[in-house]
């Protein structure tokens, strides 16, 4: 298993690898959501240059409308010419036109909340996708039963704050606008009694993450996944570059001590890995 | 504008809802099973029930779509290929499906029977659709982010069916990409679950004002663009509300139907248009808006003050018989009314007839002036000058 980090803007990369991160995944610039650090084709081409021995990985996680399939195809073409692992992606076009042009780039499906089942799973990796990131709300045991029933290598989200819901409209610009404010393109939060959400806009619309740390740690003890997500975003550089180092020595040893450590940094959320959601209110009827 | 005529495309919670839906004039109705449906907690149908709607549909020479479009965990795949037999056996034309594993096995094994391709996957572009005709999609819901444009692009270029949202609510993120419900009450929204989180309201820390924040979206409502859809050649036009009255239904497919047909007709009547949008806007007793039709959705769209509901009283009776010998009329009431109000009876063939309410009667045929309590029944005096079929109502005029 491999750590995987998701870099913000303020990243320091190069003490991420030191202290342990053995790939990075990043943002393409005018094709990604809610990712913090993007980058255009040349800023990729200098960091594969910068960091030849770690994997990375681009997202074109965004929903693509008519006008962008243009760019995204010569984007695609470009990425295909880069030592890449991986192009993960939401939106289906990507996979069309990596077909249609007969590239070789690997990709990831990545559709957030819908990689939930190994029988999909298979279906893609049929039609050569060979690798699939793990939807945040399911448990443990059904992640493992999908390694097992699958060939398509497997990313989770272990660490961070995860990502509820993406919406493409403009949530606080509009609210601020209806109160005859302006948004100050800040991140936002919105509380209840119960909860606490973290809201970031941008042009492709607003995303809602929730406001409790991720610990994943039973998936280093107790999944044979391909690659563990820690996603930096919200996170202090300080708080990120100690957990990489915890991460990666549970990685390495498997030790219950750097599970109390990352526990002791981080709380203890294990968000869905051990808790199933409910869908019928009612008595199933069938 | 095509040949081929627009199909209606409406919701069904159950089956009396789903005779109601096609006797008022659509073309197709779409519900979900006991399992695998994005309305859990709808009554839904049983295998039985699907049958007996086949048939019922079928007789008027209209169809019957399955919902098949939770996102998949595991443990629901077992079982799934048997129910998918069941439910052709019973006839069904289409099924509606989000996870695309789905797509082979009813291509394989049911040529006969078309695969739509869910709005959950919050199809956008011309090459996901491509994408989806290349696996065996003959029909896509489209993304109700997608613009008027865009849909048009993907026509013409695609060529594959293409089914839009004309009315109802509005999730107020893409599709698929929300589990709120999940992360605030362990309701599972891509299978069934959504506790609709996004019509709560919130505290924003980063504004000291009292209001709250709100997310909730205005309903669609795509009436006054269905010529717009007809011409750059939409498949389907689809209501939304599985969970809605049948007077709801009633009046919105019955409206639609007259605008559809108006627009066939070449007809060019705009107060009749004019009537027929009055009576959507007050039918679902929220505000509506056309969304992305012709713009990126903004401030306008949403609620911000908390829901802008007014109580819709306008439905005051199912009829349940005409005696056009004696002039009266019977219905079961559903909301208050009273000797001398404007009334508008209508009809599943479309036929209406407005009049003022001159004498009224309880059950035992006692004059009475006024009607209080729901599910009573009522006679009403009046002269109405065409046959009044099953499934007639009456409402307040408009």
């Amino acid at each position: 298993m491999k750590l995987l980090v998701v870099p913000n803007r303020n990243s320091d990369l190069s003490s991420y690898v030191k202290n342990g991160c053995e790939g990075f995944i990043i943002g393409l610039k005018n094709f990604s959501t809610n990712y913090d650090l993007q980058l255009d084709i040349g800023e990729i081409k200098s960091l594969r240059q910068e960091y030849p021995n770690i994997e990375l990985f681009v997202s074109l996680n965004k929903n693509i409308f008519n006008e962008e399939l243009d760019e995204l195809e010569e984007n695609l073409k470009e990425l295909d010419n880069i030592d890449i692992s991986g192009v993960l992606f939401y939106d289906l076009s990507v996979l069309y036109l990596r077909n249609k042009n007969h590239l070789k780039l690997n990709l990831v499906w990545n559709q957030t909340h819908m990689v939930t089942n190994y029988n999909t799973c298979n279906y893609y990796y049929d039609l050569g996708v060979k690798y699939g990131y793990l939807s945040g709300e399911i448990t443990l045991e059904e992640i493992n039963e999908i390694k097992s029933k699958t060939n398509m290598k497997l990313m989770c989200f272990g660490f961070g704050y995860p990502i509820m819901a993406h919406t493409r409209r403009s949530l606080l610009t509009n609210y601020f606008i209806s109160h005859n404010k302006k948004y100050d393109g800040q991140i936002c939060h919105i509380y209840d009694d119960k909860t606490r959400f973290s809201l970031k806009e941008d042009e492709t619309g607003t995303t809602f993450l929730n406001d409790s740390f991720v610990n994943g740690s039973c998936l280093i003890t107790d999944s044979l996944i391909d690659y563990v997500i820690f996603g930096t975003d919200l996170v202090s550089e300080d708080k990120s570059l100690k957990l990489i180092t915890l991460i990666h020595n549970l990685l390495n040893t498997k030790e219950e001590r750097y599970v109390l450590e990352i526990e002791k940094l981080i709380g203890n959320d294990t968000n869905f890995f051990f808790k199933k959601t409910i869908f019928m209110v009612k008595k199933d009827e069938k | 504008m095509r040949s081929k005529k627009i199909e209606l495309l409406a919701p069904a919670g159950d089956l009396e809802r789903l005779k109601i839906n096609l006797l008022y004039g659509a073309d197709a109705v779409y519900f979900g099973g006991k399992k695998y449906s994005l309305r859990a907690n709808a009554s839904n149908f049983g295998l039985d029930e699907i049958e007996e709607a086949c048939r019922f549909a079928h007789k008027l020479h209209k169809k019957v779509y399955l919902t098949l479009n939770i996102v998949f965990h595991d443990e629901d795949l077992e079982g799934l290929e048997k129910y998918i037999d069941d439910v052709v056996k019973c006839g069904i034309d289409a099924f509606i499906i989000s996870d695309p594993f789905i797509i082979n096995y009813i291509v394989k094994n049911y040529p006969d029977v078309e695969a739509h391709l869910s709005t959950q996957n919050s199809t956008t572009n011309k090459d996901t659709v491509r994408f989806f005709k290349e696996q065996g999609i003959k029909r896509v819901v489209l993304a109700r982010e997608v613009s008027l444009k865009e849909m048009k692009e993907i026509i013409d270029d695609v060529g594959v069916d293409v089914e839009v949202f004309i009315h109802g609510a509005m999730c107020t993120f893409y599709s698929g990409r929300c589990c709120l419900s999940n992360y605030v009450t362990n309701r599972d929204s891509n299978r069934g679950g959504c506790a609709q989180i996004c019509r709560f309201a919130y505290d924003l820390e980063e504004d000291s004002s009292d209001t709250n924040f709100t997310m909730a979206t205005k309903d669609l409502n795509l009436s006054r663009y269905i010529k717009d859809l007809i011409d750059i050649g939409v498949t389907s036009l689809k209501v939304e509300g599985r969970m809605r009255s049948a007077y709801y239904l009633a009046t919105v497919i019955g409206t639609y139907r007259k605008i559809i047909d108006y627009y066939y007709e070449k007809r060019n009547d705009e107060e009749f248009l004019e009537e027929q949008y009055r009576i959507l806007d007050r039918v679902a007793n929220r505000e509506t808006s056309s969304h992305y039709l012709m713009k990126k959705a903004d401030y306008t769209d949403q609620y911000y003050t908390g829901r802008q509901e007014l109580s819709n009283q306008d439905f005051l009776g199912l009829v349940e018989k005409y005696d056009p010998k004696k002039h009266i009329l019977t219905l079961y009431e559903r909301n208050y009314f009273k000797v001398g109000d404007d009334v508008t009876l209508f009809t599943p063939n479309g036929q209406d007839y407005t009049f003022k309410i001159a004498k009224m009667y309880n059950e035992k045929m006692e004059e009475i002036d006024t009607a209080r309590h729901p599910e009573e029944v009522i006679n009403i005096e009046v002269e109405v000058p065409f046959e009044v079929p099953e499934y007639s109502m009456v409402r307040i005029k408009v």
